[in-house]
């Protein structure tokens, strides 16, 4: 089958220290869909054509009139409308039941209304679950389902009889993204019997109480301490895992203590990395902490998810910024949102216009206590909070699946004196919507000659069509924003 | 402990008495007072308090007998009526296998010459052209009409309830004989010129209620009509996008009321008393399309199924209201459909405020016409996205079937089975938050009551087996997650029933188990670990 051989298949560069004996799992696969999906016809051609043209946008007045009918004169659905890209991230052929996830773990699964495993959890599961347990390190765009990939894994290696001891470890470089990970496991292990999880971010455990938990999820630096302090066993740890690998590697502070905890968990049988991003750099040392990993990456073309509508808006002077911005709420249905600002005082001012207009607003930022942002973060979570307004605290991870609208107020900056464009945060940033294959918008406001270019470099750089709103007529604006969505969610499923 | 009266214990009676306080006070002293008036009315008072305690204890020890036992016999009463709901539900599930194998009996001969003969070309209008019954109907005679049941009746009638997917089941050919299609077919070159410059012409309703007549019981009453509804919205957007061409002020001022309206939308929370704000400025922009905007008189019949006989009473009790109105309903209702599918698909507990507001709109007399609501504005639109709510069936593996079940096409293409299951379950949960609303507190009357999600659950779960369809297991997902306690409460024992049928029995009966079938039935885990109602025995 063609999809086989396409050059920008996953599948074609996962590459293995060694090589198990998985090499025969492609053709198994691949007579699959012959099998229960006919191959289509010459008629089914010509039915669509005449189909799509009985339906006016999309509807389908003359077909579904009746309740009942005969099924055998139809035209079968065209194969590669079934199956979808084979270039998507979120393409599969496999179905959960099919990679050896127990009875319990699937109805977890089931009651948060997964589907199908994505190209990351088919390819990456089945490495995973692999005995003896091997380490991996995997890249894959944001929303594509790492997080559930690790979990599943995590649930199905550790001993529930033990429930108190702790057996697996999962690291991540911010409190709200170990929360996050938290409610992930809670969330996938809800049938789990016997399942405990504690959080280990600063604040969460009292002094001198032990860790009671099979599966531990927290920030380095609390780990770290609570293992020096004896509050934490880690003689039986089996599997330590690493979200945002990259960034938690890559800076100075955190990279030592992921190391130094990694140096305290003697008996680790797997180490696991995931991020969307993995620089060069950073992959090196990636390999000296999970030796002889197998290995999942992306191409630099592929990191940005093609779900997510790129736009930007020029606007005129900061003022300019603020009306386009809360015009934006009209252009468009929003679920949630969230709009990155640089500047705290930024943050304040635009929560404060919002809400005035009926927003459900907050502004999130470094100032707040640790408990403070778990709770907005929360709020944000269950739809009570509909916009976030905040600093790059957030930029990481932070999966609210409502989110369909990200707005880089400020386009993102890095360097001494916030000359470069930061082009890793804007990728982070604009992933925060367009999960798990949903079409997202995200929109960039830029202003002067300085913002206007950076946000260019990093369209450049990761070769995107941003695509420009006008400011003076928002019927306009409308419509632009509805024909880009409707051909990103073609892009998310549609043959090349 | 009563014995008070015992002269033996007059010491200690003594004691309690409050003359005699203080410990100076001698044995002689008091020895010496023993049969003063004083100790004696103490040790009187004494035994008062005491008899009075005892008498308390013993009226509580028997009101909580009395209490523990009417909670026994009520106990015992729920046991014995799911004991027979349970029988009955399963006898008329067996009733329904039977009728099941007595049909696919039936079927087996007709099948083999379908496999060597590939499709015929001429597809879409293949289903017109069917040919004679190949199911035959069992001898069970089919009750004759299905009048969406009051919900009164329906709270009575909670044996039927399992029942209705009998009649349902075993006869889809009354419709493979009728002739409606064809006439629909007749009529559509009609609404496909319209006259863009006025606002369209009321139809008459003549086609209503007879497809109504003939229409499978399974499927929900004026479902052609909601069709021509739609239209009639279509034509009556494109008049108010050409006005809006000739007249700039005109596209500005419906622009602006338009994104308003969405963002309204958009800015619903399910916090209490947290959507004033949005609600009052889209009741704001509705009245002044209805006052200070003046536009065009249309008749709101062309958008209702039925047309309302004049009320004294109503607000608006005339021939018809300005188009602006009616136009910025329609939009009002698209800003609802596409919420729930961006937002209630991915999270659908976010559908209820819309839900809330949605029908309080609906339900407010200055926005409906002869004191009858508008909503047929927005059921239109429900019925072209979310077809299975009706009542309408399809294969997925099938172009028109999967044009029947309302799966969205994009540049020629199906839209991915991610998408669509989204969509599926963003309206699913806004459909059951439209319906399932408590107007038991309100003077207004509720503009989509109840009864109608009965009637959806009941036209999905009496689908038979070799026409059911993941899309239909999302939305029943959809419609169930979340609004248990809701059902509950306005069905009690017929809603524990019916939800037995919904999440074991219809899931159980597939053909196929798949991930629509398993999602599905993990609510009844999910409501046996947090409500402790126990669905499977």
């Amino acid at each position: 089958m063609a999809e086989e051989s396409a050059p920008a298949s996953l599948a074609d560069r996962i590459t293995k220290p060694t090589s198990p004996a998985v090499a025969d799992e492609t053709p198994a696969t691949s007579s699959k869909w012959s099998d229960e999906v006919a191959s289509p016809t010459a008629e089914s051609k010509e039915g669509e054509s005449s189909l799509a043209a009985a339906q006016a946008d999309g509807q389908v007045e003359h077909l579904n009139g009746s309740g009942l009918q005969d099924g055998r004169y139809e035209v079968e659905v065209k194969l590669s409308d079934i199956q979808g890209d084979v270039n998507s991230p979120l393409y599969s052929i496999t179905a959960f039941e099919e990679l050896g996830i127990s009875e319990e773990i699937l109805k977890g699964l089931y009651g948060m209304n997964f589907k199908k495993p994505s190209k990351i959890q088919e390819k990456a599961l089945p490495y995973l679950l692999l005995n003896p347990p091997t380490n991996m390190i995997a890249q894959s765009q944001s929303g594509t389902g790492k997080t559930a990939a690790f979990v599943i894994t995590i649930l199905s290696r550790i001993d529930l009889s033990k429930p108190t001891q702790p057996q697996a470890l999962v690291l991540a470089p911010s409190r709200e993204l170990a929360r996050q990970i938290e409610g992930v496991i809670r969330s996938i292990g809800q049938f789990v019997e016997g399942l405990k999880i504690q959080a280990a971010v600063p604040g969460a455990v009292e002094r001198g109480a032990k860790i009671q938990a099979s599966i531990v999820v927290g920030t380095p630096g609390t780990v770290m301490d609570l293992i020096k302090r004896r509050q934490f066993d880690a003689s039986q740890m089996k599997v330590l895992c690493l979200d945002e690998a990259d960034s938690m590697l890559d800076q100075q502070g955190l990279g030592d203590q992921c190391s130094r905890v990694k140096g305290m968990l003697p008996g680790v049988q797997q180490t696991l990395l995931f991020s969307a991003t993995f620089p060069d750099a950073v992959m090196q040392y990636a390999q000296i902490f999970s030796p002889n990993a197998n290995t999942i990456k992306l191409r630099r073309d592929e990191l940005t998810v093609k779900g997510i509508s790129q736009m930007y808006m020029d606007c005129s002077g900061d003022e300019g910024k603020y009306n386009f911005l809360s015009q934006l709420y009209g252009a468009m249905t929003v679920g949630s949102s969230i709009i990155f600002v640089k500047r705290r005082n930024t943050a304040d001012a635009i929560a404060d216009r919002l809400t005035k207009e009926g927003h459900h607003v907050v502004a999130v930022h470094g100032a707040f206590e640790g408990a403070e942002r778990d709770r907005i973060l929360e709020e944000f979570r269950t739809g009570k909070i509909k916009v976030l307004i905040t600093t790059n605290v957030l930029a990481r991870g932070i999966d609210v699946q409502s989110v369909n609208m990200v707005i880089n107020y400020d386009v993102p900056m890095k360097g001494r004196n916030d000359d470069e464009p930061d082009a890793e945060t804007y990728l982070h940033r604009i992933g925060r919507t367009g999960r798990f294959g949903r079409v997202g918008v995200s929109i960039s406001f830029v202003f002067d000659k300085k913002s206007f270019n950076a946000l260019n470099k990093i369209a450049l750089y990761y070769q995107i069509d941003l695509i420009r709103l006008p400011t003076d007529d928002w019927d306009e604006t409308e419509n632009i924003i509805k024909n880009v969505t409707k051909s990103s969610r073609a892009g998310t499923n549609l043959q090349a | 402990m009563g014995d008070q009266t015992s002269h033996d214990d007059l010491p200690s009676l003594l004691r309690r008495s409050h003359i005699h306080e203080g410990h100076d006070y001698d044995y002689n002293t008091r020895f010496e007072n023993r049969n003063s008036e004083d100790v004696h009315r103490d040790a009187l008072a004494t035994a008062h308090i005491e008899r009075e305690r005892v008498r308390e204890i013993a009226i509580e020890a028997l009101s909580l007998y009395e209490l523990t036992q009417e909670q026994q016999r009520l106990r015992q009463k729920t046991e014995q009526e799911e004991q027979r709901v349970n029988l009955e539900h399963e006898r008329a599930v067996e009733l329904v296998r039977i009728r099941e194998l007595e049909n696919k009996a039936r079927q087996i001969p007709k099948l083999p010459p379908r496999l060597p003969t590939p499709p015929p070309p001429p597809a879409p209008s293949a289903p017109i052209q069917k040919p004679a019954p190949i199911i035959n109907p069992p001898a069970a005679p089919t009750p004759p009409v299905q009048a969406p049941p009051s919900q009164a009746a329906q709270q009575q009638q909670q044996p039927q309830t399992q029942t209705q997917p009998t009649p349902a089941n075993p006869n889809p050919n009354p419709f493979a004989t009728q002739p409606p299609p064809a006439s629909r077919l007749a009529q559509t070159p009609q609404f496909q010129a319209p006259a863009p410059q006025k606002p369209p012409q009321p139809q008459n309703h003549v086609t209503a209620p007879t497809s109504n007549a003939t229409a499978p019981s399974h499927v929900f009453p004026g479902l052609e009509r909601y069709l021509e509804i739609h239209k009639n919205l279509k034509n009556l957007r494109l008049f108010i996008t050409n006005a809006g061409k000739a007249d700039k002020a005109l596209k500005t001022k419906t622009g602006e009321m338009r994104r308003a309206l969405r963002q309204s939308i958009g800015q619903l929370t399910s916090e209490k008393g947290a959507n004033r704000i949005p609600l009052n400025k889209i009741v704001d922009i509705l009245r002044a399309a209805l006052t200070t905007h003046p536009s065009p008189p249309v008749d709101p019949s062309t958008f209702m199924i039925k047309t309302p006989e004049p009320d004294d009473q109503a607000t608006h009790n005339g021939d018809s209201l300005p188009t602006l109105f009616i136009y910025l309903l329609n939009v009002f209702c698209k800003a609802i459909i596409t919420q729930f599918i961006e937002e209630a698909g991915v999270a659908p507990k976010a559908a209820d405020p819309v839900g809330v507001i949605a029908i309080s709109v609906f339900s407010n007399p200055q926005f409906q016409w002869r004191n009858r609501p508008l909503i047929d504005i927005l059921i239109a639109k429900m019925r072209v996205v979310c077809p299975v709510l009706f009542g309408i069936r399809g294969s997925e593996k099938t172009e028109e079937g999967r044009a029947r079940l309302g799966w969205k096409k994009e540049g020629g293409h199906w839209v991915g089975e991610q998408v669509h299951s989204t969509r599926m379950t963003g309206l699913g949960a806004g459909y059951a938050a439209l319906c399932l609303r408590d107007f038991s507190k309100s003077k207004l009357a509720n503009a989509w009551p109840p009864t109608h999600y009965w009637q959806a659950l009941a036209s999905i779960v009496s689908t038979p087996p070799d026409q059911s369809s993941p899309t239909q297991f999302v939305v029943l997902r959809a419609m169930v997650e979340n609004y248990e306690a809701m059902f509950l409460r306005f069905y009690g024992t017929a809603a524990i029933a019916a939800l037995k049928v919904v999440l074991v029995d219809f899931p159980d009966r597939a053909l196929e188990r798949n991930v629509a079938t398993s999602s599905l039935k993990v609510l009844v885990d999910k409501l046996e670990r947090d409500m402790g109602l126990k669905l499977k025995n």
